[in-house]
């Protein structure tokens, strides 16, 4: 099972964090981007023992990094929205799935988003984001005094400790 | 209903997932804050509230991620359950008091949190200058707390204590006005 | 009231470690006497030297000083140093409230039957300096000696010497 990459929406709708996960020896197109901050391009060693996965990666690899989060914050946004006005105010979608990959969603209730996309055959990820959630992001972002509350013009979530503890409990847990 | 779910979680969130500090050193600390805030700004205490409240408004946005990490909460479907959540899970897990809710106004938009007793200002005299009674109010960071907070889960309020032991009144008193829910904010160049 | 007749405190002083006065509370029947500040400031500022003979006594184990001295068959004077050097000092008279219309009351008071009060004392000074207004360093000498203004403080300290008697053991 395999992730490719993993993204955190704030309230104001602005993409904080955002890593991709390669994997080995494959140089998509797409990571030769400028290393702008919020990107931390996963190197070669984020992702040990995938082999069956060189094709077929969403998403499109021609996208700019920040187009990239803008898609996607697009999609997970309006079928959010459009969830609730068919399920209610308290419903909301867990993933979807493509042919190539999957989505999977998950939103605090101060409207932080989490997106994991990986591939097709992954379980359901909600209850791993949550886990990020709480164990990381509140733990190592939140909780850091140094580390800004809120976001202005895509400064984004820059904490290692958190990518370090993302790092090993995506990798412990989810690839392999 | 809705008060009595409140108080179980508060209570078993308190026992088994908050560590716990010692009282006297959060009381010397903050206590100690609010002492320099009323020297560096010459016992302008005007000022010295704005201060309270602005430093609690960073605290809150942060606090209240916390809270939902603890507590598995979800959002509140409306403003009397927010306020027992606020009452029974925040102010409980994160002081161990839980403030009384009550006087809603007719429209359900504002209430009085009582505080029977209050952690922050335990011990505290305030300096005798004449105005202080009058003009500071000690723990005016809980304000800007709630402000921060419930603006994470974008309900805009308004926050100020009407009375506090410390100047003398009967009670600490503090009233909390909903001013509007917020919508979703939209990426700025959506179209 | 205490008893007639009783040994009761006459005046209780508060000793910064510069030998500073804090603080002084007198009590009736001294309170109300002309001159009785003066008097009990000289007193309490004569005990000083027997404070700091004791508080060097390598073989002390306990802040209670006990009795440091007595002045005549009436007054005496109690002393407690805390760990950082802040004194306590008790004057008790054993002629009582009643002012001694001669009968003294022969009941003497025993070491430690103080501690109770020393102890309230302690409990009362340490709730002062919790509270972040008070700033230990404006007591010190050269910032001029300011006695405590605390109301707080000064309501306790009034509290304990008006109700400890011989005997008691919580105040």
């Amino acid at each position: 099972m395999v992730v490719y990459s993993f993204y955190i929406f704030d309230r104001h709708a602005e993409c904080i964090y955002k890593r991709k996960y390669l994997p080995p020896g494959h140089k998509a197109p797409g990571s030769g981007l400028p290393p702008s901050r919020p990107t931390s391009s996963a190197g070669s060693e984020a992702d040990t023992g995938n082999t069956n996965v060189s094709e077929a990666r969403p998403p499109s690899k021609a996208l700019s990094a920040e187009d990239d989060a803008k898609l996607i914050f697009g999609t997970v946004f309006s079928l959010r929205n459009m969830v609730r006005k068919l399920g209610g105010v308290d419903d909301n979608f867990v993933s979807y799935r493509t042919a190539h990959y999957k989505l999977h969603y998950y939103e605090t209730p101060t409207n932080l988003k989490f997106v994991m996309v990986t591939d097709t055959k992954m379980n359901n990820l909600r209850i791993v984001l949550h886990q990020i959630y709480v164990g990381l992001y509140v733990e190592y972002v939140v909780k850091n005094p140094l580390s800004p509350v809120e976001h202005p013009g895509g400064v984004g979530v820059d904490c290692e400790t958190f990518e370090v503890g993302l790092d090993q409990f995506v990798n412990s847990s989810l690839q392999g | 209903m809705a008060a009595a779910k409140a108080a179980r979680v508060g209570e078993e969130v308190w026992k088994t997932r908050i560590d716990k500090v010692n009282a006297e050193l959060v009381t010397l600390t903050y206590g100690t804050v609010v002492a320099q805030l009323c020297n560096d700004y010459d016992s302008n205490y005007v000022e010295v509230n704005k201060q309270l409240d602005k430093m609690g408004y960073n605290i809150g946005m942060r606090l209240i991620e916390d809270y939902f990490a603890k507590s598995g909460s979800q959002r509140c479907a409306n403003f009397k359950e927010t306020a027992e959540a606020i009452s029974k899970i925040g102010f409980k897990i994160f002081l161990n008091i839980t403030p009384v809710v009550s006087n809603w106004s007719p429209d359900g938009k504002q209430f009085t949190l009582t505080f029977e007793e209050n952690p922050l200002a335990d011990f505290v005299e305030l300096p005798d200058d004449g105005k202080a009674q009058d003009e500071l109010w000690f723990s005016n960071i809980l304000t800007g707390i709630l402000r921060g907070a419930l603006e994470m889960v974008q309900m805009q309020i308004e926050a100020h204590f009407t009375s506090d032991v410390l100047r003398g009144d009967e009670t600490t008193e503090m009233r909390v006005t909903l001013l509007r829910y917020m919508d979703d904010e939209l990426p700025p160049d959506d179209e | 009231m205490a008893a007639l007749g009783g040994p009761a405190i006459a005046c209780i002083g508060i000793i910064g470690k510069q030998d500073n006065p804090l603080h002084m509370s007198l009590f009736p029947p001294h309170n109300n006497a002309a001159g009785a500040y003066l008097e009990f400031s000289f007193l309490l500022n004569a005990s000083l030297d027997i404070f700091d003979l004791r508080a060097r006594d390598k073989n002390r184990v306990d802040q209670d000083l006990g009795l440091l001295h007595a002045m005549d068959e009436r007054l005496s004077v109690w002393g407690w140093e805390t760990g950082t050097g802040t004194r306590f000092a008790i004057v008790l008279d054993m002629y009582g409230r009643s002012g001694g219309e001669g009968e003294a009351s022969g009941l003497g008071v025993k070491e430690g039957e103080l501690r109770p009060a020393f102890r309230a004392l302690q409990t009362a000074y340490i709730g002062l300096l919790r509270n972040p207004f008070y700033i230990p360093d404006e007591h010190t000498v050269a910032a001029g000696g300011v006695q405590i203004k605390a109301k707080g403080f000064i309501k306790e300290v009034e509290r304990i010497g008006m109700a400890w008697k011989p005997g008691i053991t919580t105040l």
